[in-house]
C-alpha cells in the first residue's frame, strides 16, 4: 500500500521524463566536448613518454578508462535539476501540498530520482557504449565478477549519496530563500571533490585520505576505482563502510533539516 | 557618427551604473557570488598545480608558471566575457519564446546593442582582478621584462577573445529565431553548445595534434581565444595568426549581423 503510492509517482514521472529524451540526447552530444578534451590531454601526455610512477601507477589504459567512466558516472549520478527544482518548490510554496498529502516529500523526490536515472540510463547507455567501442583498445574491461558486482552496487549508492547531498543543500532554501546562486558553485565543488577533474589518486596522500572520509569520492571516484581494481578488498570493505555511514548520516540530516525547515516555512506565494 | 558613438557610450555608462546600483542593493549576494566564483578558479588553479607537480614541472613543454599564466589569461577572458556579454546575449531565446523581445524592438536604440549590453555582472567581473594577479605573478616568476607595447597588444588580444566569444554566443542565440518549434530547448541548446565549443579553448593547445591545432586556429578558431594572447606574452606566435584573429572577428561579426537581420524578419512576436 505504502509502496504503491510511490510506484504511481514513478509511472507518471517516467512518462514525463520520456517526453524530454531529446534533451538527454543533446546533453550527451554537448557534454562529449570535455570528454574529448580530456582524452586528447591524457593521450598526448602519455604519448610523450611520461612515467606511470609519476601518475600514481596509472597506465594509459587506466587513465582513459577513468576519464570515460568518470564522465559517465558524473552524468549518471548527478541530477542537475534537483537542487533548482526543490529550491524553487520551497520558495514558491509548492511544497504546501506535500504537507497535506499522505506522501513524504523526500520519498516523492526519491521516486522522481529513480525514474529520472532510469531514463538517463536508457537514453545514454548506447552513446556511452559507442564511446567505449571507439576507445575499445584503450578501455579496460573488467572480467572479475566479484569486482563487477561490487561496482554495480556502488553505482546506486553513488546516485543516492549525490541525491541526498543536493537535496540537503536545496533544503537550505528554508533559511536562505534563494540557493540558485550557489548552484554552479556546489556542482563544481562536488565534481572537483568527487574526482571529476582528475583521479583523486593524483592528490597528495594526506588530501586523498582526508577526502575519502567525506561523502564526495563515493559519488564518482569510488565506483570507478572499484571497476579498475585500484582498491584491494580490504580498502573496498573500509571505504564501503564509510559510504554506508554517510548514507545513514545524510538520511538523518535530511530528516532533521526538513523538520526544522517546515517549522520556519511560511508558504510564500500561496 | 561621433555624436552617435557618444550617445551609445553614455547609454552603456548608464547601464553599467544601474547594474552597479542594483548589485550594491544586494551586497551580501554580490560578496557571496564573488567568493563562490573565486572558488571555481581555485579548483582550476589546484588542477594545474597538481598536473605540474606530477609531471615534474613539464606539462607537454609547459612549466608550472607558464600553466599559471595560461590559467590567468583564461580567467581574464572568461570573466570579462561573463561580466559583459553572457547575461545579455543568453537571454535572447527567452525573449523570443515569450515575446518580450517586442519591448527591446520598440526602444529608440539599436536593438542588437540593447540586447548585448543591458546587463553588467559585477560579481563575475571581480574575477578579472584574480586573473590580473595570476598573470602578473607568473609573468614575473618567468623572468620576463615589462614591455608596454607587448602588454597593450595582450590587452587588445584579450578584448578580441571576448569579442569572438560574444560572436559565437550571439550566433548560437540567433538560432532561437529559426528553431522556435523546439522552444523549450531554445535556451538550453545554444547555452550547452557554447560551452561545448569553449571547452576546446580552455587547455594549452599542445594537447592537440598539429593537424587539430591548424583546424582549431583557422577553420573553427577557438584557439584564438585564450591560447593566442597567452602565446603572445610568454611564447612565440606568428604575426599571420594575430592578423587572422582580427580578420576573423570582423568576418564573424558581419556574418552574425546577416543572421541577426534575417532572424528579425522571422520573429513572430509570440504571445503578444
Amino acid at each position: 500500500m505504502q509502496i504503491s503510492k510511490y510506484l504511481s509517482i514513478i509511472k507518471v514521472s517516467m512518462q514525463d521524463n520520456l517526453e524530454y529524451r531529446f534533451n538527454f540526447f543533446t546533453t550527451f552530444i554537448f557534454m562529449i566536448a570535455p570528454l574529448a578534451v580530456h582524452i586528447c590531454l591524457w593521450s598526448t601526455v602519455y604519448g610523450v613518454g611520461v612515467s606511470e610512477a609519476n601518475l600514481s601507477n596509472y597506465s594509459y589504459q587506466m587513465m582513459i578508462t577513468y576519464t570515460i567512466l568518470g564522465h559517465c558516472l558524473d552524468k549518471f549520478t548527478g541530477d542537475v535539476n534537483l537542487q533548482l527544482r526543490v529550491s524553487s518548490e520551497i520558495r514558491d510554496g509548492v511544497i504546501s501540498k506535500y504537507l497535506l498529502l499522505p506522501v513524504s516529500y523526500f520519498n516523492t523526490n526519491v521516486s522522481y530520482l529513480i525514474t529520472n536515472r532510469m531514463v538517463y540510463f536508457v537514453t545514454l547507455i548506447i552513446p556511452y557504449l559507442l564511446v567505449i567501442f571507439c576507445f575499445r583498445s584503450q578501455f579496460m574491461f573488467n572480467s572479475d565478477p566479484m569486482y563487477f558486482l561490487i561496482f554495480t552496487i556502488a553505482i546506486p549508492a553513488a546516485i543516492f549519496i549525490s541525491f541526498m547531498v543536493n537535496h540537503l543543500i536545496a533544503l537550505a532554501t528554508f533559511w536562505l530563500k534563494d540557493v540558485s546562486s550557489l548552484y554552479v558553485f556546489t556542482q563544481s565543488t562536488f565534481s572537483f571533490l568527487a574526482g571529476g577533474y582528475f583521479t583523486l589518486d593524483l592528490l597528495p596522500t594526506w588530501a586523498f585520505n582526508l577526502l575519502m572520509h567525506t561523502p564526495f569520492p563515493y559519488i564518482l571516484y569510488f565506483p570507478a576505482a572499484i571497476y579498475m581494481k585500484k582498491l584491494d578488498p580490504g580498502q573496498i570493505k573500509y571505504y564501503g563502510m564509510i559510504a554506508c555511514i554517510w548514507i545513514v548520516v545524510l538520511l538523518i540530516l535530511n530528516s532533521i533539516v526538513w523538520k526544522c525547515g517546515v517549522k520556519r516555512y511560511s508558504a510564500d506565494g500561496m | 557618427m561621433i555624436k552617435s558613438i557618444k550617445k551609445y557610450l553614455t547609454i552603456y555608462y548608464m547601464f553599467v551604473r544601474s547594474c552597479l546600483m542594483k548589485e550594491m542593493e544586494r551586497r551580501g549576494n554580490f560578496i557571496l557570488m564573488s567568493i563562490t566564483t573565486s572558488f571555481l578558479n581555485l579548483y582550476f588553479l589546484f588542477y594545474y598545480l597538481v598536473l605540474a607537480e606530477r609531471l615534474d614541472n613539464n606539462f607537454l613543454g609547459w612549466g608550472k608558471n607558464e600553466l599559471l599564466f595560461f590559467l590567468g589569461t583564461e580567467i581574464l577572458c572568461h570573466s570579462a566575457f561573463m561580466a559583459t556579454c553572457f547575461y545579455n546575449v543568453f537571454t535572447l531565446p527567452d525573449h523570443v519564446r515569450t515575446g518580450s523581445f517586442d519591448f527591446l524592438l520598440i526602444k529608440p536604440v539599436n536593438t542588437r546593442f540593447l540586447l548585448s549590453t543591458r546587463n553588467f555582472n559585477f560579481s563575475t567581473f571581480s574575477q578579472v582582478l584574480f586573473g590580473i594577479a595570476l598573470t602578473s605573478y607568473s609573468y614575473w616568476k618567468l623572468g620576463f621584462k615589462f614591455s608596454l607595447p607587448k602588454l597593450l597588444l595582450f590587452i587588445i588580444l584579450i578584448l578580441n577573445s571576448v569579442m569572438i566569444m560574444y560572436l559565437i554566443g550571439f550566433t548560437l542565440m540567433c538560432l532561437a529565431f529559426y528553431f522556435t518549434r523546439i522552444s523549450s530547448y531554445g535556451s538550453v541548446l545554444p547555452y550547452r553548445g557554447f560551452f561545448a565549443i569553449y571547452w576546446f579553448a580552455r587547455r594549452p593547445e599542445n594537447i592537440f595534434s598539429s593537424q587539430v591545432i591548424q583546424i582549431l586556429t583557422y577553420v573553427c578558431p577557438v584557439l584564438l581565444i585564450v591560447n593566442l594572447p597567452c602565446k603572445w606574452m610568454i611564447r612565440t606566435t606568428s604575426p599571420i595568426t594575430i592578423i587572422w584573429a582580427f580578420i576573423f572577428s570582423i568576418i564573424f561579426f558581419l556574418l552574425s549581423q546577416v543572421l541577426w537581420k534575417k532572424g528579425l524578419q522571422k520573429y513572430e512576436s509570440a504571445s503578444s
